[in-house]
């Protein structure tokens, strides 16, 4: 014998329209006021192909909306920076202050916005007794430091 | 009177007996005197060939490298790229690697040899290795035992004596035997028995000479050669004949032929390129192959050798027949003493003369950049120093970077000039790597090889619209009073000037536009809302600005400094930006890593130093107001040739009569300043926009650069906001607009939401507000 759902046809649609409803809304960025913490708001090119601008333009009516974008995802984190994080702080264990310089300025080439690296940096002048420049780039190095973590904590206080 | 007649003749008697013996008294007199100064003179030479052999024989100049490139797993670098910087290397792409130097290629992955180089930091030796590429990304790297594997950095000049001679100093044992033989087969053979001149060889000479009725053979040996290019002037005389004889007999004596032929190798002109002497067969294996003297085949020795009878005659870019020539000419003599098979002259004979291409002859051609270099080593060197003690100078040179630069100058400057019609444009860029402050590329002409006024460091020109920036951060140094939407007018003033004029901006367009946001006004480059602004915030405060972003010199607090009439160089400019692109922290530019001495020992590093001078939200605030000059406003043309996801700030900047042609902007890695304009500062047909940036896109179009960070400080937020009345709005509402505020700056009062229509999201969107 055919055993009767307990759910009928209705029911079953019903739900699923909420589902749908509900993964729609879910979706969607929320209330107004954006905070940026990983949404990233960027522009969004509106203007590619339109007729070349001069420094004359007035027309209002080419004024383009901005929007947020997704964030930039090409720039991943490069494993060679890990590594010259760790050679740095040797170099700095050993007192070899110059060489942990190179080392910080090398990944800093790579990438500029390293926190780890600006706190190598401050150390090794600190170590060097420039406290000026260890400062400044301690202060540097806040600027990229994620709030509240220990690279932070360490800059903050080599930035005074 | 017989009596005075007597005494005159017995006094003539006297004196006939007398002259012989007083002649014979000034003869010996004279002889003496001769051979005493003969003598004298013998030992002045002799003390002037020894003074100079055997002190420092030259001046050493100082060489300059470009920055290695430095390869990592996960580095965005093309195969391509890579490739063409193994071939400026002068590496040889061979079938099987056997000595470094050597490259075989398959597919996308590279194993080489490298050729070793002492770093300013760690000597790194030749070792094998292997490189894989996946797209434009090195995918593995095996071999490297450090982090980072280092390539020898290119060399891209010297430093040299204003008499122009260069030379790379090479010692015998280094120098390849069959040169040393081939020199002598071809240009005298009787070197190893001679003592410095040889009797049969200028008898030979001067039949030949008196045959002709002029000078058509020289008869001079290895030594006198060397005398002649070492000692004395290329002045062809009796005289110096004479001079260049006896010294090259007291080299003899005093010296071995080992050290006469080291010299000679050392001394030799072989070659010009511009302003600057080839002297030396070290200096010449680079110039002609790229190549160490150590590397040298048969075919390209002969070429070397060859050359020494003429450097010009047979200069083998101009003149390759004449060159192959002389090449072969020497093989077979090379053959004919026994130095080479006869194997080796047939395919010797069939080689083409391998030498680099006018294109890849890199020595001294940055004239612009390596003029950077000088200037700041200016400041802790002396020239003297810098000429003659050998100093190896590491520099930031991107040679990758530096080309694509030059590359857009020359393409952009032939369709410009062509607008321009009547006048000869000229132009200057720089570019520079952000956060490190490194120059990386600087080009002072519009032919970026001629080496003469360097407009990067000398072109003082009014920078215009470059300026506004600074105006607008200096209204954004104030939150409470100032945000990006804050609304300002674009309207005509008067301001009266102590003398008694009136100052009355105008816009370009000649028409105002009431009012607009901040951030509008900066991209559109409006003149009367930058000058109203500025006038509100304070001349002296948009000076302070300037100052704190890197400005040196002094400037008067006139209002027309707010619409750019100050004058400054390209390199001023890129100061200033840098500081807006490394988010608000300066960096003094530099061209110079390290310098080392001649024995490798470091003399001088040129750290990074910074310096924070704007807040992180004021520069957050900059990099918004600067994307928009990009995506709406007069930059926006740089998205007809660069992609849409690549985010970039910059300004254009226009002088009265459109005298002079502006961009600055920035990328996440990169930084490009470049002015166009007249040199006699007639007008142009240009604006910033339609001039130096198309240069720039040019530039940033092909070169690896990255999208500024849009990762915002934890105190900066985003708000949805009115286009219309800066009123705070929302997501899907006509007119509005996504913009940052620092943390309690952003406006509190609402406007009423007009949605875009027609999306069903956004009504979903709408429901859950």
């Amino acid at each position: 014998m055919k055993k009767e759902s307990s759910f009928p046809y209705r029911a079953h649609l019903a739900i699923t329209l909420m589902t749908l409803f509900l993964i729609s809304c879910a979706s969607t960025t929320g209330p107004v006021t954006i905070r940026d913490s990983g949404g990233e708001p960027a522009y969004r090119n509106s203007q590619k192909g339109a007729n070349s601008p001069s420094e004359k333009s007035d027309d209002r009516t080419d004024i383009a909306i901005l929007s947020p974008v997704r964030p930039d995802t090409k720039k991943t984190a490069v494993p060679i920076i890990d590594r010259l994080v760790n050679q740095a702080n040797r170099q700095l264990i050993t007192a070899d202050y110059k060489k942990a310089i190179t080392t910080a300025e090398r990944g800093l080439r790579i990438n500029r916005k390293e926190p780890r690296l600006y706190l190598a940096l401050a150390k090794a002048y600190r170590g060097l007794q420039n406290t000026r420049q260890s400062s400044y780039f301690a202060k540097q190095g806040l600027r990229y430091a994620q709030k509240g973590g220990v690279v932070f904590s360490q800059l903050k206080n080599m930035s005074n | 009177m017989a009596k005075k007649t007597r005494r005159t003749k017995s006094r003539r008697r006297a004196q006939a007996k007398k002259s012989p013996s007083l002649i014979r008294y000034l003869f010996w007199r004279v002889f003496l005197f001769g051979l005493v100064t003969i003598g004298l003179w013998v030992v002045y030479l002799d003390f002037t060939v020894r003074g100079k052999f055997d002190g420092k024989k030259w001046a050493i100049p100082a060489r300059v490298y470009a920055q290695p490139m430095e390869l990592y797993e996960g580095l965005s670098l093309s195969a391509a790229k890579f490739e063409h910087e193994l071939r400026a290397l002068g590496y040889d792409f061979v079938g099987e690697i056997s000595a470094p130097g050597q490259v075989v290629k398959r597919g996308s992955q590279y194993d080489f040899y490298s050729k070793g180089f002492v770093f300013w930091d760690q000597p790194e030796l030749a070792s094998r290795y292997r490189v894989t590429f996946n797209g434009n990304q090195v995918a593995s790297l095996q071999g490297a035992d450090d982090l980072i594997l280092r390539l020898e950095p290119q060399e891209i000049g010297s430093i040299y004596p204003s008499h122009g001679e260069d030379r790379v100093l090479v010692s015998l044992e280094k120098v390849p035997p069959l040169l040393g033989e081939a020199l002598i087969a071809v240009e005298d053979k009787n070197f190893a028995h001679h003592f410095g001149i040889s009797v049969k060889g200028i008898s030979r000479a001067m039949l030949a000479n008196v045959k002709a009725g002029g000078f058509v053979q020289g008869g001079s040996t290895l030594t006198q050669q060397l005398v002649k290019n070492f000692y004395l002037t290329q002045k062809r005389s009796l005289w110096r004949k004479v001079q260049e004889a006896v010294m090259s007999v007291l080299l003899e004596l005093h010296y071995t032929k080992a050290d006469i032929l080291e010299a000679y190798i050392n001394e030799v002109y072989l070659g010009q390129s511009g302003p600057r002497s080839i002297n030396g067969f070290g200096l010449a294996a680079k110039h002609y192959f790229n190549q160490p003297l150590a590397n040298l085949k048969s075919h390209q020795i002969a070429l070397l050798v060859g050359v020494v009878k003429g450097a010009s005659y047979y200069n083998p870019w101009r003149s390759a027949k004449r060159a192959t020539t002389r090449r072969n000419l020497v093989l077979r003599v090379m053959h004919e003493s026994g130095l080479i098979s006869k194997a080796e002259l047939q395919t010797s004979l069939k080689k083409p003369l391998d030498i680099v291409s006018p294109s890849n002859k890199q020595i001294g051609e940055y004239p612009a950049f390596l003029d950077i270099v000088k200037r700041q080593l200016q400041q802790d060197y002396r020239s003297e120093d810098l000429q003659s003690e050998g100093l190896r100078i590491f520099t930031t040179l991107s040679p990758i970077v530096q080309r694509e630069t030059e590359q857009s100058i020359v393409r952009q400057m032939r369709a410009l000039n062509q607008q321009s019609k009547d006048t000869k444009l000229q132009a200057a860029a720089i570019v520079t790597a952000v956060g490190s402050g490194e120059i990386i590329a600087a080009v002072g002409d519009a032919n970026p090889r001629f080496s003469g006024f360097n407009r990067v460091l000398d072109a003082e020109r009014q920078i215009g619209s470059l300026v506004k920036p600074f105006v607008y951060l200096s209204a954004l140094q104030q939150p409470q009073k100032y945000q990006l939407t804050s609304i300002i007018e674009d309207a005509p003033l008067s301001v009266e000037l102590p003398d008694g004029s009136l100052w009355q901006p105008q816009n370009y367009s000649k028409q105002s536009h009431g009012f607009l946001p901040l951030y509008q006004a900066l991209a559109y480059s409006h003149n009367q809302a930058a000058a109203r602004l500025g006038l509100e915030v304070g001349v002296e405060n948009v000076i302070g600005t300037l100052k704190q972003a890197g400005l040196q010199k002094d400037i008067n607090p006139f209002p027309s400094l707010l619409l750019g009439a100050i004058t400054l160089t390209p390199f001023d400019v890129s100061h200033l930006y840098h500081t807006l692109a490394a988010d608000g922290v300066y960096t003094p530019l530099r061209a110079i890593r390290s310098v080392m001495d001649a024995t490798n020992q470091p003399l001088k590093r040129y750290g990074l130093s910074s310096e924070p001078r704007f807040s992180v939200e004021q520069s957050h605030l900059m990099h918004y107001g600067l994307q928009a000059v990009m995506r709406i406003g007069t930059g926006r043309r740089v998205y007809n040739t660069l992609p849409a996801e690549l985010a970039l700030a910059g300004k254009t900047g226009t002088t009265n009569d459109q005298r002079d042609s502006w961009f600055a902007g920035y990328s996440g890695d990169h930084l490009g300043v470049v002015w166009v304009g007249n040199d006699d500062n007639k007008p142009t047909v240009l604006t910033g926009s339609s001039g130096a940036l198309k240069i720039w896109s040019d530039i940033f179009k092909r070169i690896d650069t990255q999208s500024i960070s849009q990762t915002a400080p934890d105190t900066i937020e985003y708000y949805w906001i009115d286009q219309k009345n800066s009123l705070r709005s929302a997501e899907g509402c006509n007119n509005a607009q996504l913009v940052p505020f620092i943390e309690g700056s952003q406006p509190v009062q609402k406007t009423d939401c007009d949605l875009v229509s027609g999306s069903v999201s956004r009504w979903f969107k709408k429901l859950f507000r």
